[in-house]
C-alpha cells in the first residue's frame, strides 16, 4: 500500500487512504482496488456521525506521586495501547490540515503534546516515542529553559532531529494570561501578552529552527484578547486544557486537549481516546 | 439511492462507470444521483439557516453535518459549522474578558532574566494541578488539589482565588443538577473566599438558591401536612431556616402548630376518658 501511495498520492505516508477506502491493508492480487486521488471525505463525517481528533496533554515523568507526574511504565503501557488498537497518532500540522478541509486524517487519529518543557520527556516518554515512531509536540515555555527540570537546548536539537518532535510555544513565563495584574490597563496588558508570544516564537525560531504556528495557553487557560493577540502573531493554532475532542469545524484558536494524570488508569486513558462522535445523520 | 444515501450511491456510479466509461446508463445514473444529493443537501442548508435564525444552534448544526453526509464537499454548511463553533467558545464560557488581579506571586516578569521565573517554578509545579483541573471542569478535583496545596502555602492568593472559582463552579454544577443543598453549601464556601471583594452575582445565587430550598421544603410540607402534622412542622421549620423572611411559610408553620396542638388535646381528652 505505501508504494501506491508513494505512485498515485506522492506520499507513501498517506497508505492509510487506500487502506480506508479499500476497507483492507493490502492489495491482493486479482482483486479490484481503488484508488481515490481526491479526498472522498476530507472532513470525516459520516452516515452515524464524525470524526474527532483528541489531543493528550501530558507534562513530566517519573516515578514520584503527583497528579501530573506520570511513571514510565503507564506511559509505556498507553503507547503501546495506542499501537496495538490501531490509533494513528499525527502530527499536529496534519490535524491543522483536517481543520481546514485541505486533507482527511485517518480514522482513530490521536495527537501527542508535553507540556512546558521537562527533561524528562527526554529521558522517558522521547525512546518510547522514537521505538513506536509516533510524534509529539513539546510546547515549551522559555523561561523555564535553565531551570534544574528542564528541557536542554541539546536535548530539544536531538529531538527535533529526528524529525519526530516538533518543539513550540507555551508562553516565555508561564503566567495565567488570561488574568489582568493589578492596576494593569487594556494598553499594558496587551503589551505584556504580545512579549508572551513573540519571546517563545522568535526564540524557538533562533535557536532551534522551528517556524511557531502553534501555542499552548498557559495553565490552559485563555480569553478574547489573548486569543486574538496570538492571531495577530500568526499563530494558527492554540491548545487549551477544556476536555474534549476535536473535530474539522473546530475553531483552530481553542482547540481542546485531555490531560493525561499520574492516576490515570488504562481504563481512564481510553476514556480519553474520543475519535468519533455518533450522531445519526442519516 | 432510495433509502437517501446518494454519496454511497454516487460513489458506486462513479466506479461503475470509471470500468465501463461508455455506458450511458451509469453516466445518467451519476448526473441523477449527484443532483438529487446536490438538492438534499441545499434543502438542509436552508434547514440549518432557518434553525439558526431561530436561535437553536444545536438543531443548526446537526442540519449542517447532514447536509456534509450527503455532499462532502460543500463548502457552504462546512463554513458554516466553523462559524458556529467559533461564536461557541464565547457562549459556553471557554473565551472570557480578561479576569482582574493577578496575585503578585505570579505577576509577569518581562524582563529576560530566569531567576524570578525559577522562583515562581516551584510554586507554579505545586500549584498547576489544582489549577488546571479546574479548567479541565473537574472541580471536585480541583477543590481537593487547592486545598492540599493551601495548607502547604496559606498564603497563596491564587490558590485561594480559584480555589473560590471552583467551588462556585461546582455549586453551579449541582443547581444544574438539582442538587440544591450540596449547591448551596459550595457556593457558600465561594464567597468565605471571596473576602473582601464580594460578587455581586454571587450573592444572588446564593440568595436564589435558599429562596428554592426554602420553598422545596414548604411544598414537601404542603403535601404532608394532611397526614403527618409533625412532620409537616418540621419540613416548615426546615423551609424557614433557609428562607426566614418568608411569612406564608411562617404562618403556615403557626397554623400547623396549633392544629397539632388542637390533635394533642384532643387525643389527650380521649386518653383520658
Amino acid at each position: 500500500m505505501r508504494s501506491l501511495a508513494a505512485t498515485f498520492l506522492h506520499d507513501p505516508e498517506r497508505y492509510w487512504e487506500l487502506a480506508d477506502f479499500n476497507g483492507t491493508t493490502s492489495a491482493e492480487p486479482g482483486k479490484l482496488l481503488v484508488i481515490p486521488l481526491q479526498p472522498m471525505n476530507p472532513l470525516g463525517i459520516f452516515r452515524d456521525g464524525y470524526q474527532t481528533v483528541p489531543i493528550l496533554c501530558y507534562h513530566r515523568f517519573g516515578t514520584r506521586d503527583g497528579k501530573m507526574v506520570v511513571t514510565p511504565d503507564a506511559f509505556a503501557a498507553q503507547v503501546e495501547f495506542l499501537a496495538r488498537n490501531d490509533y494513528r497518532v499525527i502530527r499536529l500540522p496534519d490535524l491543522l490540515k483536517f481543520l481546514s478541509g485541505e486533507r482527511p486524517l485517518p480514522r482513530r487519529a490521536v495527537v501527542l503534546t508535553f507540556d512546558d518543557g521537562y527533561a524528562s520527556v527526554y529521558q522517558y516518554a522521547y525512546p518510547l516515542l522514537k521505538q513506536h515512531g509516533f510524534p509529539a509536540t513539546v510546547f515549551l515555555y522559555t523561561d523555564f529553559v535553565g531551570a534544574k527540570d528542564a528541557l536542554t537546548w541539546k536535548q530539544m536539537e536531538e529531538m527535533v532531529a529526528s524529525g519526530l518532535i516538533d518543539i513550540q510555544g507555551h508562553s516565555k513565563t508561564h503566567t495565567n494570561l488570561s488574568y489582568r495584574l493589578p492596576d494593569e490597563d487594556d494598553k499594558h496588558y496587551r503589551a505584556r501578552l504580545d512579549t508572551e508570544v513573540r519571546v517563545p516564537r522568535d526564540l524557538l525560531k533562533s535557536r532551534l529552527h522551528q517556524p511557531a504556528y502553534s501555542f499552548a495557553y498557559p495553565y490552559g487557560d485563555a480569553n478574547t484578547i489573548v486569543v486574538e493577540r496570538l492571531a495577530r502573531a500568526d499563530y494558527q493554532l492554540g491548545v487549551t486544557v477544556h476536555p474534549g475532542a476535536n473535530a474539522f469545524f473546530s475553531y483552530p484558536l481553542t482547540l481542546r486537549r485531555s490531560m493525561i494524570f499520574g492516576d490515570d488508569d488504562i481504563d481512564a486513558f481510553k476514556g480519553k481516546l474520543q475519535v468519533f462522535r455518533q450522531l445519526d445523520l442519516q | 439511492m432510495r433509502d437517501g444515501r446518494w454519496r454511497e450511491a454516487a460513489l458506486d456510479w462513479e466506479l461503475l462507470l470509471l470500468l465501463r466509461p461508455d455506458n450511458k446508463e451509469y453516466e445518467e445514473n451519476l448526473a441523477i444521483t449527484r443532483n438529487s444529493a446536490h438538492n438534499a443537501a441545499t434543502a438542509l442548508l436552508a434547514s440549518a439557516v432557518e434553525a439558526r435564525r431561530q436561535g437553536d444552534i444545536d438543531r443548526a448544526a446537526t442540519l449542517y453535518l447532514r447536509a456534509l453526509n450527503v455532499e462532502p464537499q460543500n463548502t457552504t454548511a462546512a463554513q458554516a459549522l466553523r462559524q458556529l463553533e467559533q461564536e461557541r467558545p464565547r457562549n459556553n464560557g471557554l473565551l472570557q474578558p480578561p479576569k482582574a488581579n493577578a496575585p503578585d506571586k505570579l505577576r509577569a516578569n518581562t524582563s529576560d532574566a530566569s531567576p524570578v521565573a525559577t522562583a515562581s517554578t516551584a510554586e507554579r509545579m505545586e500549584l498547576e494541578p489544582g489549577i488546571m483541573l479546574y479548567n479541565q471542569g473537574d472541580f471536585e478535583g480541583s477543590i481537593q488539589m487547592l486545598q492540599e496545596y493551601l495548607q502547604r502555602a496559606p498564603q497563596s492568593e491564587q490558590a485561594r482565588k480559584t480555589l473560590g472559582d471552583a467551588y462556585l463552579a461546582l455549586g453551579n454544577k449541582r443547581l444544574q443538577e438539582g442538587r440544591k443543598e450540596e449547591a448551596l453549601v459550595n457556593l457558600e464556601k465561594a464567597r468565605k473566599l471571596q473576602g473582601k471583594r464580594p460578587n455581586p452575582e454571587l450573592s444572588r445565587a446564593i440568595q436564589s438558591a435558599r429562596k428554592q430550598l426554602g420553598d422545596d421544603y414548604y411544598q414537601q410540607g404542603l403535601r404532608v401536612q394532611r397526614t403527618n402534622l409533625n412532620e409537616a412542622v418540621r419540613l416548615f421549620q426546615k423551609a424557614l431556616e433557609y428562607d426566614p423572611g418568608n411569612t406564608q411559610v411562617t404562618t403556615r408553620l403557626q397554623q400547623t402548630r396549633k392544629m397539632q396542638e388542637n390533635l394533642d388535646s384532643i387525643q389527650g381528652g380521649e386518653d383520658k376518658r
